[in-house]
């Protein structure tokens, strides 16, 4: 099958016209249009699995063809073992995704117009390998998500939402800015070339040999450059300091969006970095390693703290994702095949766990409308549902047993590799992040013992009075819910006991990718 | 065909596991036969193993088998972990006990966990529970055949999940779930220290398997290496006897097993008695060479001889039966610590043997006294039992005989060895004489409080007549697995000797077969002083076998003498103890103290506050205000860049105070200009896409 790629990342767009033409009366029907928009790219994403060549480090399913000549802009698409897990993990995501939001009330018309439009985006992303076309979809990606948290949101929505949409929207300037800088410099030392936003031939180019003048000052190019698209880049992951927006987009978004937002969002960052920086720049990426590595180690003990310190579910949560994106910071910043591939897998195996532990959250509130450990009057605001609720118990300790890396799920692989590379190459650094082990099981556990154990204390929030009562009844998950619960769960388990196949699809560009560094 | 048995060992339990947790509840008597049953099956297997390694009955015997379970090698670079089965005399006596223990202790639990109508006791949750033991089994044997340690890491951390989840079985107790939480942090702390033990012998060997760790000792991989300032074998090795420290709850990590009790008996006695606990034991064994090689012994013999000693002084004074038992087996793995800490290796892993099955059967024992007497388990309220409980008295009293160290009994023998050799080591170092004084004081208390123990709960009258009245002996599924393990805590069975006294051999190639069959992995350079340890400790024997046996006897009498005729008064004897020592020991030293509510809730709680306050307060400040900021200086600059750059949300957005501001302009969002914007976004981006220079 040709142009399987551009189907993957267009035919929901197809969906968007079907929605736009049905009345929005008919919620059924969108709803339907949704789930198929989406399952297509998921079905094909198995075509992906079984075609995709793991003895290659090259670029796979390549389309090209012109798109704005004058610019020498194409229309690039393609993937090799650093994307494919993203693109498998963003049609997979996306596709159960749709099932956490069929329970939208409010607008479902412009609901899934726009999470369509942002699953374009985010599969545009990892599939681009046009820099003007990667930036168009990065930046296409960030409105629907705007207004995804902006309406459909929590009861802060509009703070959250703008402040998500700044951050991005500052990140993506700079981002703008580095890939016009090397767009440009890309003519070469004689300035006679023809420049290119092709991102496999920016990174052959030798780019310590330019400087570059800003505000009178001559600072080397690359280094210059680097800092640029970093800053861009780290936003999203999101890595100390520019995490504050991600508690917030989190916290108030729909339990789908949350879902989307751990699952793939925050995977672009990291992607990023390696897809840029990591292959255009490696001189700049070698000079400024330990600076990742310090901001990694960072991410993970100042996250997990503050995810002790929380009393919202869905700010713990989110905390913890802060947390454990630091393992890929740290496992890619140290140049060895075992971490990289390690963060890497840290990447598709958060996306799993983290979206089964939003989708948890949203079952409970759904249930008792409010997400608080601890009520703003000190007292308990769950306790005991595993009395009341066992399956919901049971989703819940695979998704937080996934999450703070037991052997035998697949957050324990990932973290495994990633500190078995880092060792090699910083061992004290090493030993600090491994803190994070602990402190993970630490908040992790303990909120276990808030919510679910103990004597049932757990409190509903009144529907007309908005005051939290003692709730009778937690219901056990619907056939709905575990349309998106088992299948994520079922993979945390799969990859932990048997890693290698996805390993089989990074090994070799790893190796590539590596080569510069070693 | 062996390499096969040994998986099926491990698969039999785990398959156990995913069924009933599917369909559990569905099935005839919830399941117990199938958890059960497996189990048996894993036994029968372990048994055809150990009949192999005991007909050759050669300390080399080994058969082992690998795989590649991940290969990130690339055409340069070859990276692999593998995963394998390694038996050998220790991994098949090892599958032996712990098989017999888990088959056992499942039959048991098929009377435990019913009420006294023979109901489960707590409606689906038997299923559960019968479930998690399986789980628990089949991590335990996987870490046995685990010829590797990874592997033998990732079933190390599965078991600490089965104990998580059994120690607060009884889920609506808060002091239950406070318990498990404990117990997992606390061994999660020690397992961060094997866990960098062995990332440490990953950077340095590129592998994990217990022969190319021995190979490498021997090959000098570990000699010009350094880690943070320490040689890298005694990096690696302390690193790993911290997860020890954690497993077997070793000073100073001891805080959760006393807790631990809070599960139920069973569990009590599989896990925290017979097999987790004894895991920790077992890795020292795995890696002792690298102690030997790294200098990490004496800190090993030195944490077990004061383990051993300071939990037995806890143990006099408990009063629930199963904490008494709790606080002899921290101080019970203390022993093999240090055995294994002043050299002893095979003896440390006799007595790793012999105490897991007669801890196993106290712990039953004391299950069946506590079902009997209706959940009871404050000694003060029993009494006079030996007669309501005849089986179950008799199987008690005779593994108390065994961990009290009386000739005759498997404890004897391998308790007497591990003093034999921690006086022959003083003897060697005499600055380590301290060492001696916790063995023999320990031997002595031993006896004291198992025997208070016993007078306590048997003896006397009784003293709450309404449980008394309706206690009666257990059903044959109870006091049959008591009988099969106190007739193992025979001396005959390990030495071959009746009265372990060594005159009196039965059959003479199996004497002492334990520790003829595993001799410690050679170091180079280890040999002379092993041999001088053999040397000293053989001559040490007859002197310290004389003093343990006058020791126990003494324990036993004075315990009789307090709890048994009362000649002397309980309360008087207590009186005698400086009040300050009263109090420490009340308050267990005050560990848990010092943990719970200085490091966790004074430093560590108030911290992780004080950091999510400063990224509300300060980063998160910095950011936004910075961007309101920034956005002014902008707009000063250059009035066009607010007209035609930034669009009126973004600049209202972060020019404006947040987040009023931000209302103001989303306003219009809700004013059903939605679609609008809505249709914009669409618009835009399909003219983005089909808008192309030249087609």
């Amino acid at each position: 099958m040709g142009h399987i790629l551009s189907w993957m990342t267009f035919f929901p767009i197809l969906g968007v016209i079907a929605i736009a033409l049905t009345p929005k009366t008919k919620e059924t029907l969108i709803k339907g249009i949704a789930a198929i928009s989406t399952a297509v790219p998921f079905l094909l994403s198995f075509n992906i699995i079984a075609a995709f060549d793991r003895t290659s480090s090259g670029i796979q399913f390549e389309e090209k063809f012109s798109w704005i000549t004058s610019l020498n802009v194409n229309y690039h698409m393609g993937i090799d073992g650093i994307s494919v897990l993203m693109v498998i993990l963003t049609a997979l995501i996306s596709f159960l995704a749709v099932f956490a939001s069929l329970n939208v009330k409010k607008m479902v018309k412009g609901y899934f117009t726009m999470y369509l439009l942002l699953h374009v985006g985010m599969m545009g992303v990892f599939c681009a390998l046009d820099f003007f076309l990667f930036y168009v979809f990065w930046e296409v990606m960030l409105l629907p998500m705007y207004f995804l948290v902006g309406i459909w949101g929590g009861e802060r929505k509009e703070y959250a939402a703008i402040k998500f949409f700044l951050y991005t929207l500052f990140g993506g300037a700079l981002m703008l800015l580095g890939i016009i800088a090397l767009y440009m410099y890309s003519k070469g030392p004689e300035g006679a070339g023809i420049p290119t936003f092709n991102i496999l031939e920016l990174a052959g180019r030798d780019w310590t040999q330019y400087t570059i003048n800003i505000f009178g000052f001559q600072l080397p190019f690359d280094k210059t450059v680097w800092w640029l698209l970093f800053v861009g880049f780290a936003i999203k992951v999101p890595i100390f300091p520019f995490h504050t927006w991600l508690p917030w987009a989190h916290v108030q978004a729909p339990t789908a969006v949350s879902v989307i937002l751990a699952g793939v969002l925050l995977k672009m960052g990291v992607y990023g970095l390696l897809r840029v920086n990591f292959a255009i720049l490696p001189e700049a990426t070698k000079y400024f390693s330990y600076v990742m590595v310090i901001l990694g180690l960072i991410n993970i003990i100042y996250g997990a703290l503050c995810a002790m310190a929380q009393t919202d579910l869905k700010k713990l949560v989110a905390y913890s994702s802060v947390s454990h994106m630091g393992y890929c910071i740290l496992g890619i910043a140290v140049f060895k095949p075992d971490a990289m591939a390690g963060a890497i897998l840290q990447m598709f195996n958060h996306g799993l766990s983290a979206a089964m532990m939003f989708m948890l959250v949203g079952i409970l509130y759904d249930r008792l409308h409010h997400r608080y450990i601890v009520t703003p009057q000190g007292k308990p605001g769950f306790g005991g549902i595993a009395q009341k609720a066992p399956w919901i118990t049971a989703a819940w300790t695979v998704a937080i047993f996934a999450s703070l890396g037991l052997p035998g799920l697949n957050g324990f692989i990932s973290e495994a590799l990633v500190f078995i590379g880092a060792f090699q190459a910083y061992k004290t650094e090493t030993m600090i992040a491994s803190i994070g082990v602990v402190l993970g099981a630490a908040y992790l556990l303990w909120m276990a013992q808030r919510v679910f154990l103990g004597p049932y204390t757990t409190l509903e929030k009144d529907h007309h009075s908005g005051v939290l009562v003692p709730a009778e009844h937690i219901a056990e998950p619907t056939l709905r819910e575990w349309i998106v619960v088992a299948p994520l769960g079922f993979l945390c388990l799969a990859i932990g006991l048997y890693p290698q196949p996805m390993l089989n699809f990074v090994r070799e560009t790893i190796g590539k990718l590596l080569e510069v560094y070693n | 065909m062996l390499v096969n048995l040994a998986l099926a060992i491990v698969l039999l339990p785990l398959s156990a596991y995913f069924i009933l947790t599917v369909v559990g509840d569905r099935l005839p008597r919830q399941g117990d036969w199938l958890s059960t049953g497996a189990i048996f099956g894993s036994f029968l297997c372990a048994l055809r193993i150990f009949g192999e390694m005991w007909s050759s009955f050669d300390p080399a015997w080994v058969v082992q088998k690998t795989w590649a379970w991940m290969d990130l090698s690339t055409l340069n670079v070859p990276w692999k972990l593998e995963m394998g089965v390694r038996l050998d005399n220790i991994s098949a006596t090892m599958l032996l006990m712990v098989t017999l223990c888990a088959t056992l202790i499942h039959l048991f639990s098929t009377g435990y966990m019913r009420d006294h109508h023979g109901k489960p006791e707590d409606g689906y949750r038997y299923t559960s529970f019968f479930s998690y033991l399986s789980l628990f089994t089949a991590a335990m044997l996987g870490l046995v055949i685990s010829d590797n340690f990874f592997s033998l890491f990732m079933c190390w951390e599965v078991m600490g999940l089965c104990s998580y989840l059994l120690i607060g079985f009884y889920r609506h107790k808060p002091s239950a779930a406070n318990a498990s939480l404990k117990a997992f942090m606390t061994t999660r702390v020690g397992d961060l220290g094997l866990f960098l033990g062995l990332l440490a012998m990953f950077a340095i060997l590129k592998s994990f398997r217990f022969d190319d760790v021995y190979a490498g000792i021997n090959s000098g991989a570990f000699s010009t290496e350094t880690i943070v300032g320490v040689s890298a074998a005694f990096f690696i090795g302390l690193g790993i006897f911290i997860g020890t420290v954690g497993k077997s709850a070793q000073f100073p990590l001891q805080i959760w097993l006393p807790d631990a009790m809070e599960g139920p008996t069973p569990v009590s006695a599989l896990i925290h008695a017979a097999t987790m606990v004894s895991a920790g034991i077992y890795l020292i064994i795995r890696i002792f060479p690298m102690l030997e090689y790294g200098g990490v012994l004496p800190i090993v013999a030195y944490v077990g001889g004061f383990t051993c000693f300071f939990a037995a002084i806890l143990a006099i004074k408990q009063n629930d039966i199963k904490k008494v038992l709790a606080y002899s087996t921290l101080s019970q793995l203390g022993y093999m610590v240090l055995a294994l800490g002043v050299g002893a290796y095979s003896v440390g892993f006799f007595h790793l043997i012999t105490h897991a099955v007669f801890k196993a059967c106290l712990f039953m024992a004391s299950g069946a006294v506590i079902y009997a007497m209706h959940h009871e388990q404050d000694m003060r309220h029993m009494g006079g039992l030996k007669k309501k409980l005849p089986i179950t008295f008799a199987c008690m009293l005779i593994t108390t005989l065994a961990i009290s160290g009386v000739p005759g009994f498997s404890g004897f023998a391998s308790k007497d060895l591990i003093l034999g050799n921690v006086m022959g080591y003083a003897h060697l170092h005499p600055q380590h004489y301290l060492l001696v004084f916790f063995g023999f004081a320990t031997a002595a208390m031993t006896a004291f409080y198992m025997f208070r123990l016993i007078f306590m709960t048997f003896w006397g009258e009784p003293h709450d007549h309404h449980h008394y009245d309706e206690a009666h002996e257990v059903s044959w599924n109870m006091w049959l697995p008591l009988a099969i393990l106190a007739s193992l805590s025979f001396c005959v069975v390990y030495t071959g000797s009746i009265t372990g006294l060594g005159f009196d051999k039965i059959f003479g190639s199996a004497n002492e077969w334990i520790l003829k069959l595993n001799p410690a992995p050679m170091v180079e350079g280890a040999e002379g002083s092993r041999l001088a340890l053999e040397e000293a400790a053989h001559h040490a024997h007859v002197p310290t076998m004389i003093l343990s046996i006058i020791l126990a006897g003494a324990g036993i009498l004075f315990s009789y003498l307090v709890y048994g005729s009362k000649k002397i008064s309980a309360a008087k004897l207590e009186s005698l103890w400086p009040r300050f020592v009263q109090r420490a020991i009340d308050n267990l030293y005050y560990f848990d103290a010092f943990y719970i509510k200085v490091l966790i809730k004074k430093i560590f709680l108030p911290f992780s506050d004080k950091n999510a306050k400063f990224d509300d307060a300060v980063i998160d400040r910095v950011m936004v205000d910075g961007w309101k900021d920034a956005t002014m200086v902008g707009q000063k600059a250059s009035g066009i860049f607010d007209d035609m750059v930034i669009d009126g949300v973004m600049v209202d957005g972060a020019g404006g105070a947040f987040p009023t501001a931000i209302g103001s302009s989303l306003r219009h969002l809700q004013n059903g200009k939605v679609q609008r914007y809505l249709m914009v976004a669409v618009v835009a981006l399909m003219l983005l896409f089909l808008f192309r220079g030249v087609v």
